[in-house]
């Protein structure tokens, strides 16, 4: 498709770094030539709003409205980092570009480095970049491709456990605007580390093309949780997708608040026997917001192990989508692979649609799905009303207790409160409107 | 465990009959095709265009994307589209053409009728060659005939109903049959008239690169029951044939219909097959349904619940050996409230066979107190074969309760153990576990068809183990 005249090659060679970076966005954009718009007649966009997405609207930021790479233009972190509590390292992301980055002398002394993609010229590093991704090409992420500014880049040497969680805070703002924030997480074998995620924006019209890559090298724990809590009018497309390799784990969560139109797709591909990937989300839509969530556990590799919980609600006008897939590919005897959906749907006009989908292709396996769409239990609800709850209270922590397993999971205890209170306001109309 | 291939012999039913046909002609699909098939029926005019309609929306509708990635090879222009067989149908077996009558006897056709059956019709290729109704059921007003002879002797009730649940342009192969469709099974059951016997018909592709496009009609009256039971089967040959089935099913308020397939086709036909009912209020229609044969099966039984406290179930089994593609599934549209629905799937692949289920709940806005639950278990006997399983949830009220559960998993060690331990061979261990995986689905046959449907299984089993 013809993209609209803003999404230049000019335009991506202008946002500067290093030349191996121009060099990737201006094959991306001889790529964008060729790509092919999604539209909701394909599975993987099917249910989707992919063709209410009207691209003309937005336009990239230029380079004197980012700032150049490595300058410093927020330091601290604000009030979100505060929330989180205490941290090893932080990047502050706007608009894609790294404008702030911050590591304990400790643990940068051993090798762990936080800081950003278009600062660096190493050679590893450009090896470790869309390694992940690439395998997941489509629209947006070649358009991601075309104008990533920089992004955040941590990295963990082997052996190296890193004990306080490392924050990467991403906020876009500007009415009209494209931005591209990533993350890379590179952690090496027997490595530890706890990533935070964090997307947000004010009340914008912004789209936001993000790219999350989870590197999880041998026996290597990676502990990962993405927040999105943008405003009403953002659009957010995510691609999140790991590579785990040989008895290593990965625990990643994500919370979906915000955003018009969200869509994250998370993709984890089990690479090395015994790797494991836990996959969680709490999602909470209302007003007329899509949330959207595309999943793959993909094992390709005995005894492996991957499991998923997502669990949401919709209220009012609000729509979600869950699609998932467990792949596996005839190298994954004796591999186990769950899957569970659960959606409350609160209002008449909201609506849930549920598919999980299984592809299997060895038979020593132990795998099994399951999802679920309805209302409120009657029986919890009488139980509630008949010690004297109003319905509405009543209503409100049978809501919560729905999400309470998925919560008290999440992998950063910190911030567990902090989200279960962004719940409750959505419960309670706080949040939005 | 070692695995060894099912040979093509072990298909029991895959002679063929030297061809002496009363009228077949060219191969291909066009206009004078379409009208050659109503003129040697001598259908009334509405019947005509109804096809000539739907041969234009046939050749307007592209094919559905994951359709054409199930079957690369498809060539509509290399299909007989219709085959006469005899001159006129017989209700005296001993009337039907010796090598016809070969067939179904060593089929079980008409022993089976004899024993049992409530009326039993015997298609081959394109023409219903036997019919025969028990006369209580005639007396109780129930008509019961193949399609071509219901459009002469019932048009009325033929024109009322048929292509309302599955209009010509509802797929490709709904448009196909419905431009070229001839024979299959009408029944009618009076308000309040149970049949306590299931009706049973046969199909029976014989010519090489034969199509076969059956069309089946059955409305249940108000508070009327019937059940109807149809096998399918084929002989072997090199080159592939097409059955393309429109099924529709109307049950009126407080009518039961129960619709069995057991589907044993050679391995060398596309069984691409459009089943759905329309439930009225507190109607139940239930089809029950066991793919066993063919290359590639393509059919997912619907039910439209569209009155309120209409019931729909979906009960499969699915069995895919070499070279099988078991594409199978089900469809529930609950449009009227307090509807329920019900969807247990098994299925069973080896030696490179292919199961996958596919289906769709939908819950349209309005429909409240809707209860659906659906169940697919998948068993994978070695390390070739392969099980999708692609269950599709659409819910558009708030105020329904909808569960969705699945399941793969191979013969337990520990079962087979257990048996073995008991003296039985490993062989007969695992027969007697699938046999076991798929009774929810055979206790609800009629007696003679589980004991076929076992049967089958575990034939399909031999040299699964040693």
């Amino acid at each position: 498709m013809p993209f609209p005249p803003s999404f230049t090659s000019d335009a991506a060679r202008a946002l500067g770094g290093p030349d191996w970076l121009s060099g990737r966005r201006l094959a991306a954009c001889e790529r964008l030539g060729d790509a092919v718009w999604p539209t909701p007649a394909e599975e993987i966009w099917r249910y989707s709003r992919v063709d209410q997405l009207d691209l003309g609207r937005y336009r990239p930021f230029a380079l004197d409205e980012l700032g150049a790479p490595g300058a410093a233009r927020a330091p601290g972190g604000g009030p979100w980092a505060a929330e989180a509590g205490s941290h090893a390292g932080l990047v502050v992301v706007r608009n894609g570009r790294v404008v702030h980055h911050e590591l304990d002398d400790s643990l940068a002394a051993k090798g762990v480095r936080v800081d950003g993609l278009a600062t660096t010229d190493e050679p590893a590093v450009r090896e470790q970049l869309g390694r992940a991704s690439a395998a997941s090409e489509d629209a947006f992420t070649v358009l991601h491709d075309a104008f990533l500014a920089g992004g955040a880049y941590v990295s963990v040497p082997p052996g190296v456990v890193v004990e306080a969680p490392i924050l990467v805070l991403h906020w876009s703002d500007g009415d009209g605007r494209a931005s591209f924030p990533h993350t890379l997480v590179a952690a090496g074998s027997d490595s530890e580390v706890t990533v935070l995620d964090r997307f947000g924006s004010p009340d914008t019209d912004h789209l936001v093309d993000a790219v999350v890559e989870l590197l999880v090298g041998d026996a290597a724990r990676v502990r990962y949780l993405s927040v999105q809590e943008h405003g009403p009018r953002t659009w957010h497309v995510q691609l999140q997708r790991a590579h785990v390799g040989r008895d290593a784990s990965l625990r990643a969560a994500a919370v979906a608040l915000g955003g018009d139109y969200a869509r994250l797709r998370t993709e984890s591909l089990l690479t090395g026997e015994g790797a494991e990937s836990d996959l969680l989300a709490v999602y909470f839509g209302d007003g007329d917001q899509m949330l959207d969530f595309r999943t793959l556990q993909d094992h390709d590799a005995p005894r492996t192990r991957s499991d998923l919980l997502f669990k949401g609600a919709v209220e009012d006008h609000a729509k979600s989508v869950y699609s998932g897939l467990i792949r596996l590919r005839p190298s994954a005897q004796r591999a186990d692979a769950y899957q569970t959906n659960r959606n409350l749907v609160l209002s008449e006009g909201a609506g849930a649609e549920s598919i999980p989908n299984l592809e299997i292709e060895a038979n020593d396996v132990h795998c099994s799905h399951a999802s679920t769409v309805g209302p409120i239990d009657d029986d919890q609800r009488y139980y509630l009303e008949s010690r004297g709850i109003p319905p509405e209270e009543a209503e409100r922590l049978i809501v919560l207790g729905f999400f309470d397993d998925v919560l008290d999971r999440l992998p950063l205890a910190s911030l567990r409160d902090r989200l279960r209170r962004a719940v409750v306001d959505k419960v309670e109309h706080r949040g939005r409107s | 465990m070692t695995v060894s291939g099912i040979d093509l012999g072990k298909y029991k039913l895959g002679w063929s009959d030297v061809e002496h046909y009363v009228y077949k002609p060219k191969k291909g699909l066009n206009e004078r095709v379409v009208r050659d098939i109503s003129g040697q029926k001598s259908e009334p005019e509405w019947m005509t265009k109804f096809r000539l309609r739907a041969l234009k929306r046939f050749e307007r509708k592209p094919m559905l994307e994951w359709f054409a990635r199930n079957m690369p090879s498809i060539d509509f222009d290399d299909i007989y589209y219709y085959i006469k067989p005899t001159d006129k149908q017989v209700s005296d077996w001993d009337m039907l053409p010796e090598d016809m009558k070969r067939t179904y006897e060593r089929l079980g056709i008409p022993e089976a009728e004899r024993k049992y059956l409530a009326g039993v019709t015997a298609q081959y290729e394109s023409e219903v060659v036997y019919h025969k109704n028990r006369e209580d059921l005639e007396r109780l007003g129930v008509l019961f005939a193949d399609m071509d002879t219901a459009l002469r002797e019932w048009p009325e009730i033929v024109r009322e109903h048929i292509g309302t649940v599955i209009p010509p342009g509802d797929n490709k192969f709904a448009a196909l049959n419905s431009a070229v469709w001839s024979g299959g099974s009408f029944i009618y059951v009076p308000p309040g008239v149970h049949v306590d016997m299931p009706l049973q018909a046969y199909f029976r592709i014989n010519a090489e690169n034969a199509g076969q496009f059956e069309r089946t009609l059955i409305i249940a009256d108000e508070g009327a029951s019937v059940h109807y039971v149809e096998g399918c089967s084929a002989p072997v040959y090199s080159t592939d044939s097409l059955h393309s089935a429109v099924v529709e099913l109307i049950a009126k308020p407080g009518a039961r219909i129960r619709y069995t397939t057991i589907q044993n086709w050679s391995p060398n036909v596309y069984n691409l097959v459009t089943k759905r009912a329309r439930a009225e209020a507190e109607a139940t229609v239930e089809w029950i349904d066991g793919n066993l044969g063919s290359k590639l099966t393509m059919k997912y039984p619907a039910v439209v619940l569209t009155g309120p406290k209409a019931h729909g179930e979906v009960l499969s089994v699915a069995y895919a050996g070499p070279g099988q593609h078991q594409d199978a599934g089900a469809k529930m549209t609950h449009v009227a409230p307090e509807t329920t629905s019900l969807i247990d799937s098994k299925s069973i692949s080896k030696d490179g066979g292919r199961t996958t289920y596919r289906g769709l709940v939908k819950v349209d806005e309005g429909a409240h107190h809707v209860k659906s639950h659906v169940r697919c278990d998948a068993l994978i006997l070695d390390e070739h074969s392969r099980s999708d399983t692609y269950p599709y949830m659409e819910i558009d009220e708030k105020d329904a309760r909808i569960g969705h559960e699945a399941t793969v998993s191979k013969v337990g060690d520990d079962q087979l153990f257990y048996l073995m331990s008991r003296g039985l061979s490993e062989q007969q261990a695992t027969a007697m576990i699938v046999n076991g995986f798929i009774e929810p689905i055979t206790k609800t046959l009629p007696m003679e068809y589980a004991v076929e449907l076992s049967r089958l299984i575990e034939l399909n089993m031999e040299g699964a183990v040693g």
